[in-house]
């Protein structure tokens, strides 16, 4: 019955899958082109390299290897402690030019690099198997969902185009139709999320095998981000199921329109009774707006910036995108019943 | 088989009525001609009979019964123009058939487009009007339905592919189908139907077996000297249907009598009198006259 729906979505997760592939065979490229240039890798096999530099190998009692790389001249140790699968540490100890003590840690996916800087020694260490909240996955694949529900987001609107005839001729009542053509959409944009991690995460491996935390409410987070972006894909659905053409425009238009509610409810709008009037409307606009509750957040937002949906945590903002994701359904199935051919 | 029952549908758009208190009755197993000229409300009423529009009033039947979407799994249409999906070849559509209907035979859909030479690897954006027509056809046909409604199926056809349409349109019928059509091709119409409606501007104009509107029909058609010659006498006749006046020309159309009214107009002075027999074309144009008002023009004189 709803065959076309799954060319539609078969057809946009190709088209996602082959994006995705050119990023991975990118970064693989860059990875093999660059590698040499700018890694601890490099900098280290530049220390061993230098003739007054010792090296020496010791084997944990935990099985890791240790190299330890000491250069009495440079004033330079270095000591590598290689876990394998688990990744390695490096620690560096070298002079410093600058009497300033600093402290700087800077993470890039499970790439730890902590500077500080104490007196004329400045030690980092490098871990390559820092931790990465599974949230930053989730947060990459919602939005690659979110454009997947934009792309599929008028079901409707696309058969009113000229196909009723054929929707409407098919020996099934238009209700379930409608919740099978969502249904289908539904499974694409879920594929497209787990696709968009899987892809994250495989090209993050190209770089360093990830460690990936995956803390108490990843679930939960998971759960709020797939809701989430069924509710836009609801809400694209429900503007345009009664259209027959310009539902370009809709879903053109939808993401600066929900940007800008979500943005204009967070944002004080002046002292003045204007100010404040269109500051409470935004704020009532933006209960409706699925962009609203687009955050990870887990902690507890102030109240000088809460709004209606921007409620304080994930488990509380999960139902008010699940009650969206309903009504929005709703209103999009209404609308087509009545639509004519 | 399906007896279809259409009774006294309206439908307006606006303040615009598209279909007008129609009601037409047709059996089990015919094929049934609607038609019309453009705008007289032939593709609402195939909306109406489909459901695929909200009727302000009177119903469409199936043997009795409204309609419900189990009923479409007996019905196949094909609309006036390509319904079909321009980024999906051919082949996606005979999956898209398959998957929505038990009926549909993929194999004969198959052999169906090699006969009108459609390829199904082809995207439908690649086809040409008559090969998009042609290929609705085919998925229609091979669904095997009890009943095919089909908005001009022959359009954009060559007349090669259109004959094979009613080639088809006469087989299916033959295995039992009902087939309601439209058509501008009135030679068509007259070919494959058995009977017929003329629908103008929303109202039924005349229904009927092709048979029984031709039957004992004829055109009187008389030349005079002068073009004001008094047709008073024939005003009132109800041997009649028609008086036209154009110019000198005075044509009467006449269920009887035909030899008694040459012999009047004759009488009156006219010159070249000859008899007529009326085609499925002569009806429909008179039936929708105003297209005709070319000179006085008496109805049912």
């Amino acid at each position: 019955m709803v065959y076309v729906q799954w060319l539609r979505v078969r057809n946009v997760l190709k088209f996602t899958g082959i994006i995705f592939g050119c990023i991975f065979a990118l970064a693989l490229v860059l990875h093999f082109a660059l590698a040499r240039f700018g890694s601890y890798d490099a900098m280290i096999n530049g220390i061993s390299l230098d003739p007054g530099t010792t090296t020496q190998h010791v084997l944990l009692f935990d099985g890791t290897k240790r190299t330890i790389l000491d250069n009495a001249k440079d004033h330079t140790h270095v000591v590598i402690d290689d876990h394998g699968y688990a990744g390695k540490q490096v620690t560096i100890t070298e002079p410093s030019s600058r009497q300033r003590a600093t402290h700087e840690h800077v993470t890039m996916g499970s790439v730890s690099v902590i500077s500080s800087r104490n007196g004329k020694t400045a030690t980092t260490v490098i871990d390559t198997n820092a931790p990465t909240d599974f949230r930053i996955y989730i947060a990459f694949a919602v939005t690659v969902a979110f454009i997947l529900a934009t792309i599929l987001g008028a079901p409707f609107a696309r058969e009113n185009d000229g196909h009723l005839e054929i929707a409407l001729t098919k020996p099934i009542a238009r209700v379930p139709l409608a919740l099978q053509m969502m249904a289908v959409d539904a499974i694409g944009i879920i594929g497209g999320f787990v696709l968009a991690i899987v892809a994250f995460i495989a090209i993050n491996t190209i770089f360093q095998v990830p460690h990936i935390v995956v803390g108490g409410d990843s679930l939960l987070v998971f759960a709020s981000g797939m809701v989430l972006t069924l509710a836009w894909y609801a809400c694209l659905a429900a503007a345009s199921a009664s259209l027959r053409r310009g539902y370009g425009a809709v879903l053109g238009f939808a993401w600066p329109v929900a940007l800008a509610v979500a943005l204009l409810a967070l944002l004080p709008l002046g002292g003045s009774l204007l100010g404040e009037a269109l500051h409470g409307i935004f704020r009532v606009l933006a209960f409706f707006d699925p962009l609203s509750y687009a955050s990870f957040s887990a902690g507890n937002v102030s109240p000088d910036t809460q709004t209606l949906s921007a409620g304080a945590t994930i488990a509380t903002r999960l139902p008010y995108t699940t009650i969206l994701l309903i009504l929005y359904t709703a209103l999009a199935v209404i609308q087509w019943r009545r639509v004519e051919a | 088989m399906s007896t279809i029952t259409i009774d006294r549908i309206r439908k307006s758009y606006g303040s615009y009525t598209a279909v007008d208190d129609f009601s037409v009755e047709i059996p089990a197993g015919t094929v049934f001609g609607l038609l019309g000229p453009n705008g007289a409300g032939k593709t609402t009423t195939f909306k109406a009979m489909l459901g695929l529009i909200r009727l302000d009033g009177g119903s469409v039947r199936y043997d009795g019964k409204p309609l419900v979407p189990a009923t479409f799994e007996r019905i196949a249409y094909v609309p006036e123009r390509s319904v079909l999906y321009d980024w999906m070849t051919v082949t996606e559509h005979i999956h898209m058939t398959r998957s929505a209907f038990k009926g549909f035979v993929p194999k004969m859909a198959l052999e169906l487009l090699t006969q009108f030479n459609v390829d199904p690897r082809k995207r439908v954006r690649q086809l040409s009007k008559g090969m998009r027509t042609a290929t609705m056809v085919a998925l229609a046909v091979a669904r095997q339905a009890d009943t095919l409604i089909l908005d001009e199926p022959t359009s954009g056809l060559d007349p090669i592919n259109q004959r094979h349409v009613l080639n088809l349109m006469i087989n299916e019928s033959a295995r039992g189908a009902t087939i309601v059509f439209s058509s501008h091709q009135i030679g068509q119409v007259e070919r494959a139907a058995e009977r017929i409606a003329v629908m103008d501007r929303g109202k039924l104009a005349l229904e009927g077996t092709v048979d029984d509107l031709k039957y004992g029909r004829k055109i009187v058609e008389g030349i005079f000297p002068t073009s004001d010659v008094s047709l008073e006498e024939f005003h009132h006749d109800t041997r009649l249907l028609r008086v036209d006046r154009d110019g000198r020309i005075v044509r009467l159309l006449t269920k009887e009598d035909a030899t008694a009214f040459a012999a009047r107009l004759e009488g009156m002075g006219a010159s070249g009198v000859r008899i007529v027999d009326l085609n499925l074309e002569d009806i429909f144009l008179y039936a929708v006259s105003p297209a005709l008002q070319t000179a006085d023009v008496v109805e049912g004189a």
